[in-house]
């Protein structure tokens, strides 16, 4: 797979695991043009969506870097989310929200609070409050800030559909302090987890009530990022401020099963491979930590130089696997879509030898996914 | 006479090679005499496999001078010793002097503004809460000794603030860095050092100090800004650790002063020396001692000036990471 790293200076770092080095780099390093944000502007992941300190927002090529659309709000980017028909919705750490098309600015609004993380819902089936209207079209969650709780806002209307409300006073009487570093969607029609700078887990259900459904406490340092893994729902990765990062089981309530070994620094970035068990994370260790979310083991740990704060994993295409196709007689185009199946597999091969294979299916699976795999494919998770 | 064949078996065979490598080979493979439940015998026999091999490593030794001599510039190049130092671990975030990417980075670092200006540091020393107030306070004694080797340095009691309001009043009035000198039971072992503007924070483990009245026959201190050197700070947080130490003192040493402040990173232990130096001639110098000594070892680096709370670590200093005794962070 390809790691797209962010530094803190600036600069964006493509790491090839196949190939085990850096193959791309581009920017300049500076310190007012930290990136803070970044995400896929498109599936196949040829372009990025920059958000930086100084609220530059910019659509770059991946491969050079190049600069598509730009655009400048108010503040250090914070939460970049890319809408249908190629809009970009970003919103910023001084509360400025915006929605953008190609070069054009389509909409700018400033909420009043901080936003450190943004979750952005597509239509919702229900509302989420008896009041709340029912719309097609876009909410977002945002949170962030000392003492500030989390609230979905509508885009269209940019109403206050729901807001959280914080967990009764202490067995003191005192209010229980609350700042929201890192949200994640655990079902994104509804149900939300935060993980806070106080040491608290929480989740969020939106269409039952607004204090937390869940309240855990854990740890000794606050946290920094949340991540939960898009193959197992039940799997949450955490990282705090003393390079701290652990693995948890959302099913068990937050219940850790254990912890990543070799983190030096605060990992300020974490992302999930979509369909292998691997999960990579940046921070300010300097290295690139490609980690087996099963098995915890360390499959990767890269040196790569600056401070860096967001980090996003591209799989390997089966574009990528053609010239090796290429090489292979052509008596084998008879089973064209099993070769380039067997050919993804092998693209692969040197991370997956380090993984262990679940062979088991239950038959429930097998026919929920109906019968359109062929004998090598293994179920892997 | 059991025995007696056995150590014939034991000994003979390996005393008749004669490759130079046949030391290392018999060192390695040193005969066992465990099976030998007698007490005198095993001491006899274990006696006599030491001056074995005792015998060989001088042989070997006296073959290789003689090669020297013989050979002279010709000579293969003499064995060193194993040591921590030569075999440590190998280190990815090793700094080539050449390489751009950290020298881009260190120039938009929090150091940058004290290495591309002139402005001389202002260091703001204070201790721990509640410190130990008697006559003779070693803490009190190594503030005295700091003050004397880190010119523009002033010192205030604590006073029961948190150390956030004093950076925040340090920052208003100009301070570029603030050190607190931690104390246990009446005696100084850590400090703590932010970089102001908005600089890391340092944590140290300070140990062995000594005074400077307590160095024998030590030179006297003077004004003179020194000479810095650092020594072995070879990767990346080595790096940012030696700009930090770097940029408590000024930039602009004045030689007629002959005074030089050294930091010396071995094992991940910093010595901090202070010396005045003479040279009798163009190839030779003398050193005397100024004072104070005392070794450094890092705990943490935090992202940030001081914040316990939420500050983010860098680089902490954790049990898991102590993974072999070759293995060094600085």
């Amino acid at each position: 797979m390809n790691v797209v790293v962010a530094s803190s200076t600036g600069l964006v770092k493509t790491y090839d695991t196949k190939r085990k080095q850096v193959v791309n780099m581009w920017g300049k390093a500076t310190k007012e043009d930290e990136i803070t944000s970044m995400v896929w502007a498109n599936e196949d992941h040829t372009q990025l969506i920059l958000g930086r300190k100084n609220g530059a927002l910019t659509t770059n090529l991946l491969t050079s870097g190049s600069v598509q659309t730009k655009h400048s709000l108010d503040g250090a980017v914070t939460g970049i989310h890319v809408l249908s028909n190629d809009r970009i919705l970003a919103c910023t750490e001084n509360g400025e929200i915006g929605i953008f098309s190609g070069d054009e600015e389509i909409e700018k609004f400033t909420v009043n609070r901080t936003i450190e993380s943004m979750l952005f819902s597509g239509s919702l089936e229900s509302g989420c409050q008896k009041k709340a209207p029912i719309s097609t079209d876009g909410r977002i969650v945002i949170s962030g800030g000392e003492g500030q709780l989390a609230q979905m806002l509508d885009l269209e209307t940019k109403q206050t559909l729901w807001s959280a409300r914080n967990v009764p006073l202490d067995f003191l009487d005192v209010e229980v302090p609350i700042h929201d570093r890192c949200l994640s969607w655990i079902n994104p029609q509804h149900t939300f987890a935060c993980v806070t700078a106080h040491k608290q887990f929480r989740v969020y259900d939106i269409r039952a009530q607004r204090r937390p459904t869940l309240t855990v406490d854990y740890g000794e340092r606050p946290f920094v990022r949340l991540a939960i893994s898009p193959i197992d729902p039940n799997l949450a990765v955490a990282s705090d401020t003393a390079a701290n990062f652990t693995s948890f089981d959302l099913r068990r309530k937050f219940a850790r099963i254990g912890g990543f070994k070799g983190v030096a620094g605060a990992l300020r970035s974490i992302a999930f491979h979509p369909e292998e068990p691997l999960v990579t994370a940046v921070g300010l260790d300097r290295f690139l930590h490609i980690f087996n979310v099963n098995t915890r083991a360390s499959v990767e740990k890269v040196y790569l130089k600056q401070r860096m704060n967001v980090v996003l994993v591209s799989p390997l295409k089966k574009q990528e696997e053609e010239p090796k196709k290429e090489l292979n007689s052509s008596e084998e185009e008879s089973s064209e879509e099993e070769e380039e199946y067997e050919q993804e597999i092998e693209g692969v091969n040197d991370i997956l030898e380090l993984l262990p294979t679940v062979e088991t299916e239950t038959r429930k699976r097998k026919q929920s996914h109906g019968n359109d795999t062929t004998q090598q494919k293994k179920r892997r998770h | 006479k059991m025995s007696k064949s056995k150590s014939d078996r034991i000994v003979g065979p390996r005393i008749q090679e004669e490759q130079s490598d046949s030391e290392e080979e018999y060192a390695f493979s040193r005969p066992s005499v465990s099976h030998v439940k007698n007490l005198d015998k095993r001491r006899e026999l274990n006696a006599e496999l030491k001056r074995k091999k005792k015998a060989l490593t001088r042989e070997g030794r006296d073959k290789r001078k003689r090669e020297r001599e013989e050979l002279g510039d010709d000579a293969p190049p003499a064995k060193q010793p194993r040591t921590l130092e030569n075999t440590r671990e190998q280190d990815d975030t090793m700094v080539t002097p050449d390489d751009q990417e950290i020298l881009d980075d260190e120039a938009i670092d929090e150091f940058a503004s004290y290495f591309s200006s002139d402005k001389p540091p202002k260091v703001y020393l204070t201790t721990s809460a509640g410190r130990v107030k008697k006559e003779k306070s070693e803490t009190m004694g190594f503030i005295k000794d700091m003050l004397i080797t880190i010119p523009n340095s002033t010192y205030e009691e604590r006073k029961k603030r948190t150390l956030k309001d004093i950076i925040d009043t340090c920052k208003a009035q100009d301070y570029t860095d603030v050190m607190v000198i931690n104390e246990d039971h009446g005696r100084p072992n850590g400090i703590l050092v932010s970089h102001l503007p908005d600089g890391p924070t340092c944590l140290f483990k300070l140990t062995n100090i000594t005074l400077m009245k307590a160095v024998y026959n030590h030179a006297s201190p003077t004004d003179h800004r020194p000479e810095v050197i650092q020594n072995n700070f070879n990767t990346r947080l080595g790096h940012t650790v030696a700009r930090m130490l770097a940029s408590l003192l000024p930039q602009n040493p004045q030689f007629e002063g002959r005074r030089v402040i050294t930091f010396h990173n071995q094992r991940d232990f910093i010595f901090f020396r202070q010396h005045r130096y003479i040279f009798d001639n163009a190839k030779k110098a003398r050193l005397q001692e100024i004072g104070p000594r005392f070794t450094l070892k890092l705990k943490y680096l935090q992202h940030g000036t001081f914040d316990s709370k939420k500050g983010e670590y860098e680089w902490i200093q954790k049990p898991e990471m102590a993974t072999s005794r070759r293995r060094f962070f600085l």
